[in-house]
């Protein structure tokens, strides 16, 4: 490769470096707000949910709901296997603050943390594009477009090969 | 805090790189739009010698500089290769530029020698100044390190023929190269007198390609909760982007967009369906937003998820092929068209469903704009690309957007400058944003799984 291919070859490297920083420093801070909320959680809840959210508006008081999404069925945890869930949703390396992947979330899983004030709904999904999404009152997400809507959801992006969801495929009862 | 970031540097054999890329965000924080020159200049002073260097950064692993200095009534030039790491301990960032194989450009005398200088970045969000500190020891020892004197990002109309001759010679080709590309920044007085008359160029350019329009279709997913952001930041560099060629070509430019919360099937196909452009016109179309394909699909192109909102149930009738738009846009007689979408490519685990009624995303400097015209105004046919192979996500984040996208106006704007001396080709644009989307997502992002993007270009001269 010649010096001028070079140049622009590599700039491609190069300029987005800033992004990854930024954005890091950005998330992080909601992920350690939503670490902080799991760690202060004294119960989990496992449920399995549909893939398609419904609209607040649009949802029926006798089911449950977690961001969004209705739980069709509660999955019975022991406390070893809350406790193995607790620490793999404290584990940092499981999530991605600095990157997002393009894909449409279809999560199967969600997590009801309770804790002393409130509730923690984590809802899950698995590869090829492992996403979380949390709700709480103190996680919230910047204004979106001038349209200045404002969620008090929490998007992160999983790895793909990430603990959370390996633990809860190995609980949640096989068909 | 020095110390420690040096000795834990020293200590990596080879720091991944997506620290490595950690950034220089101290230099893009510092500098202007993100599309601009990578070039600056450090003064620094050792032993009453004053050393002015010329600093050319491509990225971690390729950067040089010219330093010059006077010792004993000569002037000396000397070229230093630097590798850089950066990253963040205890809430300090730092960035290193350590050098290597430093060379005489000017005649060396007897066993002159130049040991490389080095230069350490270390701050926090307190942190006022910002210089770096040089040293020549190669163990950084924490007596040795000064402050430079001054660092500053060069603008393009900073290199006057005196000021690159303090490091080049005429003859160098890095010389010339810099020169071509400051004679032709816009706002200089040597491009201003090319460009005085715009009429004349284009009457020229109607003459030898005819009268024609630039069509910008963007179909952007900008208001959904997870990706959106970074959604909008696409929408914003590729319109800025085709605006600007359009304005350099001096060619009508309309554009076309869906966004928002008019982010639907129903506005994308209006909009698609209505375009009438002419035969010479450019038809360009970009989709950034969700992207998948179906279990059971073999096209090679996802399937585009045109719904503002996770509420909206998923069905045929809230997604779009990105091969339909380009077959669509095929039959609409335009002269050039091009399709770029920027979203995954992952198995969403359910068949096709089928239509059912129910309910249910440096501007560029110093354009070469005989290049430009190459490629808008001398060709004709086809390209379709997207950011992803089957089975694969695509990567993006808020601040630059799809890592596709930016690899893509990055290859282009390779292509068009004066650096590059090849005639331009949208082949080459493709398969260099297919090179830097992988390296991207192989060695500039810790926890990406690669990226590979498909392309299929029947783009001929006219």
């Amino acid at each position: 490769m010649n010096f001028t291919q070079k140049t622009f070859f590599y700039i491609a490297i190069f300029i987005f470096g800033l992004s990854l920083f930024i954005l890091s420093s950005c998330k992080e801070k909601e992920l350690q707000a939503m670490q902080t909320l799991i760690k202060e959680s004294e119960d989990i809840e496992l449920f399995l949910i549909k893939e398609t959210p419904i609209n607040p508006l649009e949802q029926d008081s006798n089911k449950t709901y977690l961001c969004d999404y209705e739980a069709y069925a509660k999955v019975f945890t022991s406390s070893k296997q809350s406790d193995s869930i607790k620490i793999a949703l404290l584990d940092t390396t499981n999530y991605i603050a600095d990157v997002e992947k393009k894909c449409m979330i279809m999560p199967k899983y969600a997590l009801r943390l309770k804790t002393k004030k409130d509730t923690l709904d984590i809802v899950l999904s698995d590869n090829p594009c492992a996403k979380a999404i949390a709700k709480n009152s103190l996680l919230k997400t910047p204004k979106i477009d001038k349209e200045k809507k404002k969620e008090d959801m929490f998007y992160v992006d999983l790895k793909t090969e990430n603990t959370i969801i390996k633990l809860i495929q190995s609980v949640v009862p096989k068909k | 805090m020095i110390v420690f970031c040096l000795v834990y540097y020293k200590k990596i054999v080879k720091p991944s790189y997506l620290w490595r890329m950690l950034l220089f965000s101290f230099f893009l924080t510092l500098s202007t739009p993100i599309f601009s020159q990578s070039l600056y200049e450090i003064e620094f002073s050792a032993s009453q010698i004053k050393y002015k260097g010329f600093l050319v950064y491509f990225n971690e692993e390729d950067a040089y500089m010219r330093v010059g200095y006077t010792y004993n009534n000569v002037y000396n030039v000397v070229n230093i290769d630097y590798t850089s790491v950066s990253g963040q301990e205890d809430g300090y960032n730092y960035f290193i530029m350590e050098g290597k194989n430093a060379r005489f450009i000017t005649t060396k005398k007897g066993d002159q020698s130049y040991n490389p200088d080095h230069f350490v970045w270390v701050w926090d969000k307190s942190t006022e100044d910002r210089k770096p500190f040089v040293t020549e020891d190669p163990n950084f020892s924490e007596n040795s390190l000064k402050r430079v004197d001054s660092y500053k990002e060069l603008k393009v109309s900073e290199l006057t023929d005196e000021y690159l001759h303090q490091f080049y010679w005429d003859n160098e080709k890095e010389y010339v190269a810099f020169q071509q590309m400051r004679d032709n920044e816009l706002d200089s007085h040597v491009a201003q007198e090319h460009y005085d008359n715009n009429t004349t160029q284009q009457q020229n350019q109607e003459a030898n390609y005819g009268a024609a329009k630039m069509h910008l279709v963007m179909l952007v997913n900008s208001s959904i909760g997870d990706i959106g952001a970074s959604c909008e930041t696409d929408s914003r560099n590729m319109t800025k982007e085709f605006e600007d060629i359009a304005a350099a070509l001096k060619v009508d430019f309309r554009k076309y967009e869906v966004k928002g919360s008019s982010f639907t099937k129903s506005n994308a196909m209006q909009v698609l369906n209505g375009l009438n452009p002419g035969s010479n016109d450019i038809v360009v179309f970009y989709y950034s937003g969700h992207g998948f394909r179906w279990a059971d699909q073999t096209d090679a192109y996802p399937q585009m998820d045109i719904r503002a909102s996770p509420y909206t149930k998923l069905s045929a009738e809230t997604t779009i092929s990105v091969s339909s738009v380009y077959n669509l846009l095929d039959k609409k007689g335009a002269r050039l068209n091009i399709v770029i979408t920027d979203c995954c490519n992952s198995d969403i685990g359910i068949n096709k469903m089928t239509e059912t009624s129910f309910l249910a995303g440096r501007s560029y400097q110093t354009p070469h704009i005989e290049k430009l015209q190459k490629l808008f105004l001398a060709t004709k046919g086809n390209m379709i690309v997207t950011s992803s192979s089957a089975g694969q996500v695509s990567w993006s984040n808020s601040v630059n957007g799809g890592f596709f996208t930016l690899s893509f106006l990055q290859a282009f704007h390779e292509e068009i400058s004066y650096l590059k001396t090849q005639e331009p080709s949208w082949d080459n644009i493709l398969k260099k944003s297919h090179t830097n989307t992988v390296n991207k997502t192989d060695t500039g992002c810790r926890n990406c799984t690669t990226q590979n993007p498909v392309f299929y270009t029947k783009i001929s001269k006219r």
